[in-house]
């Protein structure tokens, strides 16, 4: 076994490097202060344009959680030159296609296209960036969309409810303590003025970072980024997020009391930004206890002790100290606390048994072969490099993401392991079922 | 017409001496490779009173070999970050799988011992069924699962693939299969007469072609018939059922009836651009532009030919709403159902969806795995194997007259069924 391991691991380093030399990416900041990265790739003839705003929940206060992405619905709702409704059909009637998303940190719109909609792509990407439309009606219409939004993917999901409530519990003083897409008392009550202000702060080029990868030329990127992008003006950048949670003093737990045909269990540790050096052992000690069927915590909990149906751990790349969400749906008629248990032994496990070699090997091949994979496309490569440059502060980290995961040794993943998932620093959100009173739902004509 | 670069002139297709077809395509842009498959080991195969055997039978596939335990299997294909897997549909069971192109023969071979030399573990078994009835009681929890399984029992009768039993009825079903039964749908039904794989990636053909002789060429099994299911009836007149849950902060509401619409009638494409511009997308189709956009009821509504493949499927309007605008939604979805088939599609309206509908189709062929996956399809419904270049020029032949045709002959409100499955006061 540890032959072929490995014999793959050598495959991998010596096939598919990930170097500055393979991915030809050149980089130009225009006058405005928009940060463009062009990853030429012509092998098919199509294009991903990814533009990444440094704005999102974060930048939120309370009173007007959900705005970041709010405006990510807004983006898409008229502009000067296209107005109400035209940025999608244009764009899909030029065979592309898009999307956005919104994090804690960031908003993203995505752009794929065939190369011969380029231009058409940056003539809408620039209108909507320079001439948003605050058209009442569309706003609040636009709001019951959002609402809409929040009722399916929160108020109606119990794993949507019950992540909310972690996150406000585990967070007393920093933003990423309320929900990205916004209380629903927030969403009903935003004002016009809230919704210029933010647009204001969020929105400007020098905020934002472009990533072209695909079927294209540097030099014609540039050409369009300063026909159309550099005019828009610059103004000054959201104000700089300087809260820090304070440290967690001791375990907190919660119960959510809800209908639910099964309970749920998330613990939710305290962990650091993406930028620290953890962040690197931390992904190692994620895919040791919970990457695939041959994983500690699946081995234990779901095939093992069969406890539960699922467990899953992780954590997002974020700008500031953020939390590591273990998740685990318990089966039938087993109380949730064993299934807290069996998680915990296997953390205390971790802190102080011994990592196999071949453990510590798969682990970081499993890294490595799902970092490869995302490279494998342009959009993944356009998301990649952009979040590199994003959350690292520099898209060139990314080659040496491959030597950073190799450098992460079985004492660095115990140290990350003691160091962060003590139970003074976590918090326990328990979904409890509400069983019906008297019947089942039941059909009526 | 075909050039060198023509996907007719790169696939390869091979048909070994027990059946199987196998197609490969070069594409060496990266070091990687997919596989996508099928054979007929779908839902329709399941003997009565055996829900859910067909899907059983596929995700026990990788749940231990004759030779190694699923751990020994997950340890080697993650260690290298290799993946296969198995999941039946209504009509197939369907593989993939990805790796770098060095490790295509750990890919195959894995993929072969699952496929060839199952255990069928009865302890396994035993933990794939509680997943599988705690995956349907939390499914049973869904508005949208509720409403459409009622709308399905509603249009096509008990035995057709399409209706779906309740969830208790399920439940009780899945229960009751035994290793036996997995064993036995296995040995009746799963060979290499009806089977398809395509592989996609930075691989030599005919090294492919010697590889895959040796893991499946000496295979032997059943070929089940091809699919023969006779087209549904469209009802005879509208109904209405609501399906009352508990503490649902949304209701979901569909509406459909039987399109008798398939992969193969001549009208499918002109069928699929009268959808698109319909509702296929919530953002831009006419559905979304008034009940999203304008009106501000919904977050997503969607109209499909879900299921219009081999057999024919449902027409379906799909809405998320809050409890207070039921009504609304449904009558101005219908009122703009009725506006399309009155005065059809526009001009520039079918310019649109045909531009959009052949991009979507060249930015979808993107990766190894998305060709392979076409690859199958087009051998599935017998297309040829020039079909990806012909696909769009197909596109843009189509005319007004045809989509209208289209719209008038598949879309029929004034009988269509609508479900309503949420918390109502």
């Amino acid at each position: 076994m540890k032959k072929l391991i490995t014999l793959t691991l050598v495959l991998f380093f010596t096939v598919i490097p990930v170097s500055a030399q393979q991915f030809r990416v050149k980089t130009h900041t225009l006058k405005n202060g928009m940060k463009i990265l062009v990853e030429e790739d012509p092998s098919i003839p199509n294009v991903a344009l990814y533009i990444f705003y440094r704005v999102g929940s974060r930048n939120e206060r309370p009173g007007t959680t959900g705005l970041s992405h709010f405006f990510e619905h807004m983006m898409f709702n008229g502009a000067k030159k296209y107005g109400p409704k035209e940025f999608d059909r244009v764009m899909e009637a030029a065979g592309g296609a898009n999307n956005a998303y919104t994090s804690e940190d960031v908003t993203v719109y995505q752009d794929w296209f065939p190369k011969s909609a380029l231009e058409l792509i940056f003539d809408l990407e620039a209108d909507r960036i320079a001439n948003l439309s605050f058209d009442p009606k569309v706003i609040e219409s636009e709001r019951g969309v959002v609402a809409s939004e929040r009722r399916t993917s929160v108020d109606a999901n119990n794993f949507g409810v019950l992540y909310e409530q972690l996150q406000a519990a585990a967070f007393t003083a920093h933003p990423y303590q309320w929900p990205v897409v916004g209380w629903m008392v927030d969403i009903e009550n935003w004002k016009m003025e809230d919704l210029r202000r933010h647009f204001e702060m969020g929105y400007s080029p020098s905020n934002a970072t472009m990533v072209v990868s695909g079927d294209v030329s540097f030099d014609e990127i540039i050409r369009l980024a300063e026909k159309q992008i550099e005019p828009i003006p610059a103004h000054d950048p959201p104000p700089k997020v300087t809260t820090r949670e304070p440290e967690q003093l001791g375990e907190r737990r919660i119960i959510v009391n809800k209908f639910a045909q099964l309970p749920l269990l998330m613990i939710g540790y305290h962990v650091p930004e993406a930028t620290h050096a953890d962040f690197y052992p931390l992904q190692v000690l994620q895919t040791i206890l919970f990457s695939g069927q041959s994983s500690r915590m699946y081995r234990r909990i779901v095939d093992g002790d069969q406890l539960a149906l699922a467990v899953s751990g992780r954590s997002d790349i974020s700008f500031d100290p953020t939390l590591f969400v273990i998740s685990s749906q318990p089966k039938a008629g087993i109380n949730p606390e064993a299934v807290e248990k069996a998680i915990t032994e296997e953390i205390e496990r971790l802190k102080t048994g011994s990592i196999t070699d071949e453990e510590l090997e798969k682990a970081r091949n499993t890294l490595l072969a799902n970092f490869y994979r995302q490279m494998k496309t342009i959009s993944g490569k356009a998301n990649t490099l952009g979040t590199y440059e994003v959350f690292f502060g520099d898209y060139r980290k990314l080659f040496n993401a491959a030597d950073e995961y190799r450098r992460v040794s079985r004492d660095d993943v115990q140290r990350v392991a003691r160091t962060w998932f003590a139970s003074r620093n976590r918090t326990v959100a328990t979904l409890v079922p509400e069983k019906p009173a008297a019947g089942k739902p039941g059909t009526q004509d | 017409m075909t050039t060198d670069r023509s996907f007719a002139a790169r696939i390869r297709r091979y048909r070994l001496e027990n059946g199987l077809i196998l197609l490969v395509l070069e594409n060496h842009a990266n070091q990687t490779v997919s596989v996508s498959g099928n054979l007929r080991g779908g839902e329709y195969l399941n003997p009565p009173g055996k829900a859910e055997l067909a899907g059983i039978t596929a995700s026990m596939l990788s749940k231990g070999t004759l030779r190694r335990s699923k751990l020994e299997i997950a340890e080697e294909m993650e260690s290298s970050g290799a993946r296969v897997g198995f999941y039946s549909n209504n009509f197939t069971l369907s593989i993939s799988g990805q790796s770098v192109s060095h490790d295509l023969p750990l890919l195959l071979g894995t993929m072969t011992e699952e496929l060839r030399e199952p255990a069928f573990p009865a302890d396994e078994l035993e933990k794939l069924r509680q997943r599988t009835i705690a995956g349907i009681r939390e499914n049973q929890d869904e508005t949208g699962v509720r409403a459409y399984e009622r709308l399905s029992q509603i249009i096509f009768p008990e035995g057709h693939p399409f209706h779906q039993l309740t969830g208790e009825r399920t439940i009780r079903e899945v229960e009751a299969i035994s290793a036996e039964d997995v064993r036995r749908f296995y040995d009746n039904h799963y060979g290499p007469g009806s089977m398809i794989l395509s592989i996609v990636g930075d691989v030599e053909a005919e090294k492919i072609r010697d590889l895959v002789e040796r893991h499946l060429g000496d295979w032997r099994g059943p070929t089940p018939p091809p699919v023969d299911l006779p087209f549904t009836e469209l009802q005879s007149e509208p109904h209405k059922e609501w399906i009352s849950m508990r503490e649902k902060a949304n209701c979901d509401v569909v509406i459909g009836h039987a399109s008798r619409l398939r992969r193969l009638n001549e009208d499918y494409i002109p069928a699929i651009i009268a959808n698109r511009a319909l509702g296929q997308s919530t953002i831009s189709s006419r559905l979304g532009l008034v009940l999203r956009d304008e009106m501000g009821l919904t977050y997503g509504i969607n109209s499909s030919f879900s299921e219009s493949g081999i057999a024919d499927g449902p027409f379906t309007i799909g809405v998320t709403v809050a409890p207070t605008n039921i009504e609304i939604a449904i009558e101005t979805a219908l009122k703009i159902v009725d506006d399309f088939i009155a005065n059809g599609i526009r001009d520039e309206e079918l310019r649109d969806e045909q531009s959009s509908l052949a991009g979507s189709f060249q930015v979808g062929l993107a990766t190894n795995g998305a060709i392979a996956g076409q690859l199958t399809s087009v051998e599935l419904y017998g297309l040829g194997l020039d079909y990806l270049d012909r696909y769009p020029s197909i596109i843009r032949a189509v005319t007004v007259d045809q989509v209208n045709a289209a719209i008038r002959k598949y879309l029929h409100p004034e009988v269509a069924t609508t479900v309503i499955a949420g918390t109502f006061e």
